[in-house]
């Protein structure tokens, strides 16, 4: 029986149970959500059968792909992630629509299963799975509140195509790993080995918020609906944090990315009006906790990274469950609108207040037991600067975190709410993440037993009193600097605003990008179309002037044996074709009576002062080959007409340049002037003798070839 | 035991609800919260004083040996923290709908 249900991999009772969920409707629908918090609860039995070492492999197209392995690192995730769904799905018992409780489910599931995926390509299947499920967690709000569609949808698909983007720089690392290794295998992995290593580890970074690629967290996961930001902030970031610690363990890049992503995002939360909005900037710098201990990668910053990720999950789902709680009550979850809310929601107010002990690490909850092991492990490897960077964000974490959730909105200024406490749903679901911080706080050992190297955790005490106490110093002088700002009142108001983040680029820079592109794109076309247009007409131009003799290159003469192997390949071909065609009909008279009567048009053309053109084309036409007795005689007259012709514009130009002679004319001009006359007198006598034959002859050839002629034109 | 608020994400809360409420111990005791959070902070000061005389410290950097060195890290982060963050502000706010308005434009 056992080995049968391990065939499944473990989540997958979660996503094939979330397919059933529309049945229960109508007079079934009060049973769906025990049904629903019934599917963790089978899951995690269904996972206690995987042993530690599990193995399950298959084959695909040839590939061996390793669909389950279940060793300490996966282990410990896929315990948290089946709390975790325990959790979300108890805290959306209010929520009516089957849909958002079956993309709990089947995001939860899938991000189960790429937690024991063993194969990269098994991991890209889940991977892309949690993004496609998880947007409808978005989604859902849109159907809820109507007027937040347009917004919601537009979130959405900022979400989904950064999500999947991810998932395809994760298929193209894995083919390039592929082909670089000849193996699937999700190990760990060499960042010289491979390029495909860099993507995948850029994969991971998108999903793991990395700076500048981290601003789809608060983007998107604000704008869910009241549970499912809870659901999406369990999942996606801390399946990326796992992956990051399975195949990028003590890769030393991380460890100032890490120690970055703590950072910069809490100057954000200080001045973030939107109190979910401030837990994602919050949850970011969470991450990087867990990164630096990934990056530092020894035994003890692993296991920190992973309890971290654990005891995260747990105080940051808390957190957002009593912030949804505020929302589902009041109807809004800006600070500047919050406040006093102790008086109304005492339960929630109790529930927060640990939750924000335990995200600002205080000594006897879970955040300190595990966020000191990584900041330990900084110490241990003498990273200066990061141990610096780690402690001055861990007091930043104590101000959005710890001190402005709680205080802005339960206590400060009472905007004069007047609610119900939270519903018992979410009591309870706020109660047992609420018991588990302090439970693991108080007793470290059951988690640090879980941990990828028990025994190293095993050796480390986290109430050393070094610890305690200089934690409780950094804590408690941050609070008191928070009521020194308070008092001098320079602590930032919360006000009503937007801050630009980096989706600045995309959602403006980038837009107005496209559009006015689009536009020069438009006006560059126009222009580029108009010298098209332009450079046709010079190619054209160009071609015309080639074939022009005999100044044009095609109209240079040939060598005889060129020409002779020219006219062979011509007839040749000529053959073929003809051949071919099975059509013999030779219209080559037409055809150089159409020639004879283009060079003399041409001829014609040509104003009668450009002598040396005119002399050219009388050239050109006297050389012109032609076949029949009539065309050879048109031709002749009219070379001999137009030689005549310009023989005699000549001379007559000669005659006027030298002008009327006078007294004082010298004889030699005198002489000139006389030959000229007689040239003139003797070329218009020619001009008579060939005029007749040549205009009669290109009369009667224009009016028998003529409409071709134009139409050849 | 009214537990569900009518339409709670759609409507504000009723005027009606918006009702003057005597003070809480919270807000009737806010200065001795505030004097007991510099109590504490001078306790602690005291033990790291008795620690570094009688107990080991365990320190990576030589920095932790002095004492309430952590305090003033806490205490001069914050606020190094919360000031530059009013600074950014002014390079980053802008009003609430800002992209609605800007993502409206066809």
């Amino acid at each position: 029986m056992s080995s049968t249900l391990t065939q499944l991999f473990p989540g997958a009772l979660l996503i094939l149970g979330a397919l059933f969920v529309p049945l229960f409707r109508g007079r079934a629908e009060r049973f769906r959500n025990g049904y629903v918090l019934t599917l963790p609860v089978l899951s995690a039995a269904h996972f206690a059968l995987f042993s530690l070492g599990h193995q399950s492999t298959g084959s695909l197209f040839g590939y061996t792909l390793e669909l389950v392995r279940v060793d300490a690192l996966s282990r410990v995730f896929g315990v948290i992630f089946h709390l975790a769904a325990f959790l979300c799905c108890l805290f959306a018992f209010h929520v009516k629509r089957p849909l958002e409780h079956m993309a709990t489910l089947v995001y939860a599931g899938a991000a189960i299963g790429a937690t024991f995926a063993g194969d990269l390509l098994t991991l890209f299947l889940f991977w892309e799975l949690t993004a496609l499920s998880s947007v409808f967690l978005i989604l859902a709000r849109g159907l809820d509140e109507p007027e937040r569609r347009e917004r919601v949808f537009r979130v959405a698909m900022r979400y989904l195509i950064i999500q999947v983007g991810s998932g395809v720089l994760l298929l193209a690392g894995t083919l390039l790993f592929h082909q670089a290794t000849r193996s699937l295998h999700f190990g760990r992995m060499d960042l010289e080995e491979t390029p495909g290593a860099f993507l995948i580890l850029l994969a991971f970074g998108i999903k793991a918020a990395f700076p500048l690629l981290h601003n789809w967290v608060q983007d998107a996961y604000p704008e869910a609906s009241v549970s499912g930001t809870v659901v999406l902030a369990s999942f996606t970031t801390k399946l990326a944090i796992y992956a990051l610690a399975r195949g990028f363990a003590g890769t030393d890049l991380l460890i100032p990315i890490g120690a970055a992503m703590t950072v910069f995002p809490i100057f954000f939360a200080v001045i973030e009006n939107d109190l979910r909005r401030v837990l994602a900037y919050s949850l970011n710098n969470q991450l990087g906790y867990m990164v630096v201990g990934v990056g530092i990668g020894t035994e003890l910053a692993i296991n920190g990274a992973a309890a971290h990720a654990f005891a995260h999950i747990l105080y940051k789902g808390l957190l957002l469950m009593s912030m949804g709680a505020v929302l589902y009550r009041t109807g809004t979850i800006k600070a500047s609108e919050l406040g006093g809310l102790h008086k109304s929601m005492p339960i929630t107010t109790t529930f927060c207040i640990v939750g924000a002990l335990a995200i600002s690490a205080f000594p006897g909850l879970s955040g300190f037991v595990t966020k000191s092991m990584i900041i330990t492990a900084v110490g241990d490897a003498h990273l200066l600067v990061i141990f610096g960077v780690l402690l001055f964000a861990s007091a930043g974490v104590c101000d959005h975190s710890g001190i402005k959730i709680p205080f802005f909105t339960f206590f400060a200024h009472d905007q004069g709410w007047r609610v119900p406490e939270a519903p018992r749903h979410m009591l309870l679901a706020m109660g047992i993440a609420a018991a588990l911080c302090i439970g693991i706080g108080v007793y470290p050992d059951a988690l640090y037993a879980l941990l990828p190297f028990p025994e190293a955790a095993a050796r480390y005490h986290a109430y050393e009193t070094t610890h305690v106490l200089t934690m409780l110093q950094l804590l408690f002088f941050a609070g008191l600097a928070f009521i020194t700002l308070l008092k001098l009142r320079v602590y930032p108001a919360e006000l009503p605003s937007t801050n630009l983040d980096t989706d600045y680029l995309y959602r403006v820079v980038l837009k107005r990008f496209v559009r006015e592109s689009y536009a020069l794109g438009a006006w560059v076309c126009e222009g580029a179309w108009r010298r098209v247009l332009g450079l046709r007409d010079r190619v054209l131009g160009r071609l015309r002037v080639a074939h022009e003799p005999p100044r044009g290159r095609f109209g240079e003469p040939w060598t005889v044996g060129t020409t002779t192997l020219c006219v062979a390949l011509l007839l040749f071909g000529l053959l073929l074709v003809t051949s071919a065609a099975g059509c013999g009909g030779d219209d080559s008279e037409a055809n150089d009576a159409r020639l004879l009567l283009d060079r003399v048009t041409a001829l014609e053309g040509v104003p009668d002062q450009a002598f040396e053109a005119r002399m050219e084309r009388v050239e050109v036409l006297r050389a012109l080959p032609l076949r029949g007795e009539g065309l050879v005689t048109v031709r002749d007259a009219c070379a001999e007409m137009h030689g005549a012709l310009l023989e005699a514009d000549i001379q007559n130009a000669l005659i006027r340049t030298i002008g009327a002679p006078t007294e004082e004319t010298p004889t030699a001009d005198v002489q000139r002037l006389e030959r000229a006359f007689g040239a003139a007198e003797a070329a218009a006598a020619r001009v008579l003798r060939h005029r007749d034959a040549c205009v009669d002859g290109t009369a009667r050839l224009r009016a028998r070839y003529a409409p071709s002629r134009r139409g050849s034109e | 035991m009214n537990h569900e608020h009518p339409n709670p994400l759609t409507s504000d809360a009723p005027a009606s609800a918006r009702e003057p409420q005597p003070p809480s111990v919270f807000e009737r005791n806010a200065v001795r919260i505030q004097r007991a959070v510099v109590a504490v902070c001078g306790l602690l000061v005291v033990a790291d004083v008795a620690f570094s005389l009688y107990g080991h410290r365990h320190a990576h950097f030589a920095f932790e040996g002095y004492v309430g060195v952590y305090g003033a890290i806490g205490f001069a982060s914050y606020v190094g923290l919360v000031l530059s963050a009013k600074l950014l502000r002014a390079l980053v706010m802008r009003p609430e709908r800002y992209y609605d308005d800007s993502e409206e434009r066809p």
